[in-house]
């Protein structure tokens, strides 16, 4: 079997504690990406369960298995959660969800719950899209900026590169750190997937330059790229007015990608800030934040589906 | 719908519905049937600052260059461009969509529309072509005269062709036609400023579209009876009020995914939109200069939008007067015009607390990424929205 | 085919004096008692008599930034990403009004704020806009001119409309400029400058015509960019700049009549459009491997008016219509008239070529022996790209070999993958059966 470098770990957990099948108000979310899907459970307000897998070309069965997954042997089954909140790009695809909703409250919910009330602008690094929200202090989004066209840069041009180096995508980042002492190289020209291989190649020739790069470093060139994208999204959050690009109040990673110091340490670096760290996965982020947005009027309600 | 059927005229021909959708759909039908019943020259033109009138006056039926997606497997041999519209535009014309235009008229405006005007220039010698001159800086004292005398040059190119001089009569009639059309779809465009408004944004984008494929004169009776039915339609239900500023869009999908999401879209500010039918022409003895200055004192298209700004003003005025809720700022990829005009509108919209997204697109819209926009945009705008709470009720409008 | 040393070659001896005109001018652009404004060059030559005003361009500013700092270019082009304007925006743009969002230069002292802007007037539409981010950023006062264009036969009546929209323009810039900021115009200094430019035209035509003319080429336009803009973009002192085009083009001759080579094994030329990426002329000196040269493009031949078949079969520079030397001038408008010229279509005379003489790049080539062409498609440069396909074709048509490359714009090294764009150009060359020199 051909090792596949871009393969990252799937996840499930659930909460030792058996009494939350007790809860009054169940809810779960579901964030069905294009190359990532989770399931969240929460149980009166409290992170239950959750599972994080590769996404399929089969959205549906993605979103069944997730789904499943996250349930686990808890002996709970989909009727009995009082709400179930759909989002990401394969949301339509969840038939089991009762509501749909929008990756930017979702993100911006689950992001709150992951690293608390001090996040004001989180930054949802998917694999084909980045999305960069700030927050009012009352979980409201103030204002929010996704990429731009054509989005493939993201997480899907890591793994393609991470497959053509053979380099673990968990490693990639701290590869692209370690370039003893020296400073990033150039970024490469382009975040497009499609022409990874081709630039990658490139940059291993050895005539004439004499700037031949070696492995961290052509990996420290994409990422560079890549951050430098997910800065352009950012900074249209902030004012107008001149200065270096900046965030205001403290900055939260979510996504795939928020695994990837190669580009969160970038990123930071050019914002002069250190990003809040959590014991929870930020890849969770969307499928926690739907999860809680359900609650409300599931509680409601009474917990009553 | 036969070809023939489609230029009957009024609402017979289109039902009650008002399908302005088929009439774009079904332009190149209805220009051929135009040229078959009055042996006339069909002039295609490019750039929003195109003096119909004049065209009209000399018996021609001028129709925009709408770019349509469809593969494109042409287009790159000739140009290269960044702009898909344009790299459309080339795509149908050298495929021979557009095989009933006679002639081509490009006006100053944006190069990548001037490369395609170009690339026909090369490519079909027989068709008659212009270019016409409109000084970017348009508020100059000599404008004006710069800009009286190039349509005076084009009124004697279009003499020199068909043979027939424009008299002022000419002139008066067709200033005429598109004084009353423009005014019809002011009273059209009025109406969405109503809390709750009788007409959706998609329709009236497509209304506007094939206002610009259609004759007047034709139109005016259609748009007049639609005038008469919009009258005895209900309000439709309240929802959040959008307004679309940027690229030129040649379709109405965007206003289409918007309603889709349960919102509308009820101003804009595009050249394909409200910029097209705003000002009228305010007839004086010199027919050529009252032209000019209807053309140089639109509102400017971001091309035109030069030293001392008008566009961010005029946005925010209309913003104002339509009650908008949010400003979807869409621009085309690599639209140079607009991105250059980014940063001031912006910056008026910030300094005044109007909520805007800003996107790129294509000219086809990237459908499930921009749902996943507008959704998170509208779900940003709905909260506290008290015109939602049924506000209008307290009028007493329902 | 391996490929030997040919001719000799030899270090050019106009460095030192480039270097020491370069640095005056750098010089003087930062001379902070002097009114400041922004303005591009052409229609502005009047620019000189404002003795205390400083009137700089935004290139060749933006091409230095990326040129010289390629972090901080990126800096300057992400702010201005974040303030609304995307990759469809001009390099130079984009790293010039960069930095005045950042509000710092690249050494770090702040961005020196314009008192004013004049646009420039130009077919490129990016450069209709120029001025413009100044002026959006804080209210400073403005003025624009139009570049006035049409195609077909000539028209007396438009040109005598669109040139004297552009006197107003130009006379009321001037006007405005002494009422507002109390400086004086010197009205005396414009006829001395006009005269001026001409000796330049005339010297730099001797240049073109010698590395086009001339095999070996003296002259290569790796080299000549390195001067290029001196008296142009960069202002120095008229007299300094007449004198100095003196001495490269007494340089150059000498070179050609002693068969001084700028490419000791030169085999094959070929020719470009449009400025090259600023930060990655490395490739010229690898094609130079190949015994290859560039004669530079209609671009590179502008300070001289381009060259072209006279029916006599003879080459000259295309001269621009001027009034005749004696025609009496009264008058401020009478001088901006003479500096106009008569042809409103004629001033930027190689970007108008791509409207009205679309055939002039075959016979650019051709003049300047030329067996191949590399042309650039800069997807964020409109008119750094119009009609470039169709020059391809005409061209290849014409017997020459083309091929592209692909970047953002000459000023900003994003999309341009140089390994990509050096492997082409292997490609290319081998194609004829040329390898590198050994």
């Amino acid at each position: 079997m051909v090792l596949q470098y871009a393969k990252w770990p799937e996840i499930q957990w659930m909460s030792d504690d058996a009494g939350w099948k007790e809860a009054k108000t169940i809810t779960a979310g579901v964030d069905i990406g294009t190359t990532s899907a989770q399931a969240a459970v929460v149980a009166d307000g409290q992170l239950a369960a959750y599972a994080g897998i590769r996404a399929g070309t089969d959205f549906r069965k993605t979103a069944d298995e997730v789904m499943a997954l996250a349930l686990g042997a808890s002996g709970i089954t989909l009727e009995r959660l009082s709400a179930v909140g759909a989002t990401g790009f394969g949301k339509r695809n969840a038939a089991f969800a009762t509501e749909s909703l929008d990756e930017v409250s979702c993100h911006g919910k689950g992001a709150r719950f992951i690293y608390g009330s001090e996040v004001t602008t989180v930054v949802d690094l998917g694999a084909q899209t980045v999305t960069a929200i700030k927050l009012y202090e009352w979980d409201r989004v103030w204002d929010f900026a996704m990429n731009d066209i054509c989005a493939t840069g993201m997480g899907r041009n890591i793994e393609m590169v991470c497959d053509l180096l053979h380099v673990p995508i968990g490693e990639i980042g701290e590869y692209s750190l370690d370039l003893g002492g020296k400073p990033d190289p150039e970024p490469v020209s382009t975040t497009c997937y499609n022409y990874a291989g081709t630039e990658t190649m490139g940059l291993f020739r050895p005539e004439f330059r004499g700037d031949t790069l070696n492995g961290n470093e052509i990996c420290a060139s994409h990422l560079f790229a890549v951050a430098w994208r997910v800065l352009g999204v950012i900074g249209k959050l902030q004012s107008l007015e001149p200065g270096d690009i900046k965030v205001e109040g403290k900055l939260g990673f979510t996504g795939g990608l928020a695994h990837n110091a190669g580009v969160t340490r970038r990123i930071e670096r050019e914002l002069d800030t250190t990003a809040l760290t959590s014991e929870y996965d930020p890849m969770l982020a969307g499928a926690i934040g739907a999860a809680l947005l359900v609650l409300p009027e599931a509680a409601e309600r009474g917990g009553v589906r | 719908m036969s070809a023939e059927a489609t230029i009957t005229r009024g609402a017979d021909a289109l039902g009650a519905a008002f399908d302005f959708k088929s009439l774009v759909d079904k332009r190149h039908d209805y220009a051929r049937a135009w040229k078959a019943k009055t042996g006339g020259k069909v002039l295609g033109w490019f750039e929003p600052y195109f003096p119909e009138e004049i065209a009209y006056a000399a018996g021609m039926l001028p129709v925009r260059i709408l770019a349509r997606h469809e593969v494109d497997d042409i287009s790159d041999k000739w140009i290269y461009s960044s702009c898909y519209p344009v790299r459309d535009m080339v795509n149908q014309l050298l495929k021979g969509r557009y095989d009933y235009v006679d002639g081509l008229v490009n006006v100053e405006g944006c190069q990548w529309m001037y490369n395609a005007f170009e690339v026909m220039m090369n490519n079909r010698e027989s068709l008659f072509y212009h270019y016409l001159f409109l000084p970017d800086y348009t508020n100059a004292a000599t404008s004006k005269d710069v800009a009286k005398n190039e349509f005076a040059v084009l009124a004697d190119r279009f003499k020199g062709w068909t043979g027939k001089s424009i008299t002022d009569a000419d002139l008066d009639a067709a200033i005429e036609v598109y004084n009353h059309n423009r005014l019809l779809l002011r009273r059209i465009n009025e109406l969405r400023r109503a809390d709750r408004p009788v007409i959706s944004g998609s329709e009236m984008m497509n209304l506007v579209l094939a206002d610009q494929v259609m004759d007047k004169a034709e139109m005016n009776v259609i748009l007049e009876d639609f005038i008469k039915e919009l009258g005895l339609r209900k309000p439709g239900p309240d929802k959040i009020r959008l307004m679309i500023v940027g690229s030129e869009t040649w379709d109405a999908r965007l206003e289409e995914l918007v309603e889709a999401q349960g919102a509308n879209v009820v101003a804009d500010e595009l050249d394909n939109g409200t910029s097209y039918y705003w000002n009228n022409v305010l007839p004086q003895e010199d027919r050529l200069m009252a032209l000019a200055l209807r053309y140089l004192g639109r509102p400017h298209s971001a091309l035109k939008d030069n030293n001392y700004r008008r566009r961010p003003q005029h946005i925010f005025e209309l913003a104002e007067d339509f009650n908008v809720d949010g400003v979807l700022l869409e621009k085309q990829i690599y639209c140079h015009s607009h991105g250059s005009d980014m940063y001031a509108v912006w910056k008026m919209l910030r300094e005044r607390y109007i909520p805007y997204h800003y996107f790129e697109r294509g000219s086809l819209l990237p459908e499930d990424e921009t749902a996943a926009r507008l959704e998170a945009f509208l779900s940003m705008l709905k909260p506290g929205l008290n015109h939602l709470a049924g506000w209008h009720k307290k009028f007493g409008e329902d | 085919m391996k490929n030997k040393q040919i001719w000799e070659t030899r270090p050019l001896e106009f460095w030192d004096k480039a270097k020491e005109l370069r640095a005056r001018w750098q010089e003087s652009s930062s001379d902070a008692k002097r009114v400041l404004g922004q303005g591009s060059t052409y229609d502005i030559d009047w620019a000189e008599c404002f003795p205390a005003m400083n009137i700089v361009e935004d290139n060749p500013g933006g091409s230095m930034i990326q040129a010289k700092d390629s972090p901080y270019a990126r800096k300057c082009r992400l702010a201005s990403e974040i303030r609304g304007w995307g990759r469809e925006i001009c390099g130079y743009t984009n790293n010039l009004w960069g930095s005045m969002y950042l509000g710092y230069e690249q050494d770090g002292l702040p961005f020196p704020p314009r008192k004013f802007v004049v646009f420039m007037p130009a077919e490129c539409d990016q450069h209709t806009k120029r001025g413009q981010q100044c002026r959006d950023f804080a209210p400073v006062p403005g003025w624009m001119s139009d570049c006035t264009i049409y195609l077909g036969e000539d028209d007396p009546v438009r040109d005598e409309l669109f040139r004297e929209h552009k006197v107003y323009c130009n006379f009321k810039q001037i006007n405005d400029l002494e009422r507002i900021f109390g400086q004086k115009f010197d009205d005396e200094k414009l006829s001395k400058m006009m005269d001026y430019s001409e000796e330049v035209i005339e010297y730099s035509r001797d240049i073109i015509m010698l590395m086009g003319r001339t095999i070996p080429s003296p002259l290569s336009v790796k080299d000549l960019y390195s001067v290029y803009t001196i008296g142009h973009l960069t202002k120095v002192d008229p007299e300094d700049t007449v004198n100095f085009w003196k001495m490269v083009r007494d340089e150059v001759q000498w070179r050609a009549d002693n068969q001084i080579a700028a490419v000791g094994n030169e085999r094959f030329r070929w020719v470009e459009a449009h400025p090259p990426s600023w930060h990655f002329l490395k490739y010229y000196r690898y094609m130079e491997k190949y015994g290859a040269v560039c004669l530079g493009s209609q671009y590179t031949a502008q300070n001289c008016g381009l060259l072209e078949y006279k029916p006599d079969g003879g080459i000259d520079r295309r001269v621009s219509m001027k009034y005749p030397k004696d025609t009496p001038i009264a008058t401020r408008e009478d001088a901006l008239r003479m500096m106009l010229g008569p042809d409103p279509r004629e001033p930027r005379a190689w970007k108008s070529d791509e409207y009205i003489r679309q055939d002039s790049i075959v016979e650019f080539a051709d003049i300047m022996r030329a067996d191949g062409a590399l042309l650039p498609l800069w997807r964020g440069g409109v008119g750094c790209t119009l009609t470039r396909k169709e020059q391809a074709m005409r061209l290849r048509k014409a017997g020459l070999s083309v091929i592209y490359y692909e970047g953002s714009q000459p000023g900003d090294r994003t999309d341009l993958d140089e390994q990509r764009f050096l492997d082409q150009l292997d490609t290319w060359m081998e194609s004829f059966g040329y390898e590198m020199l050994d």
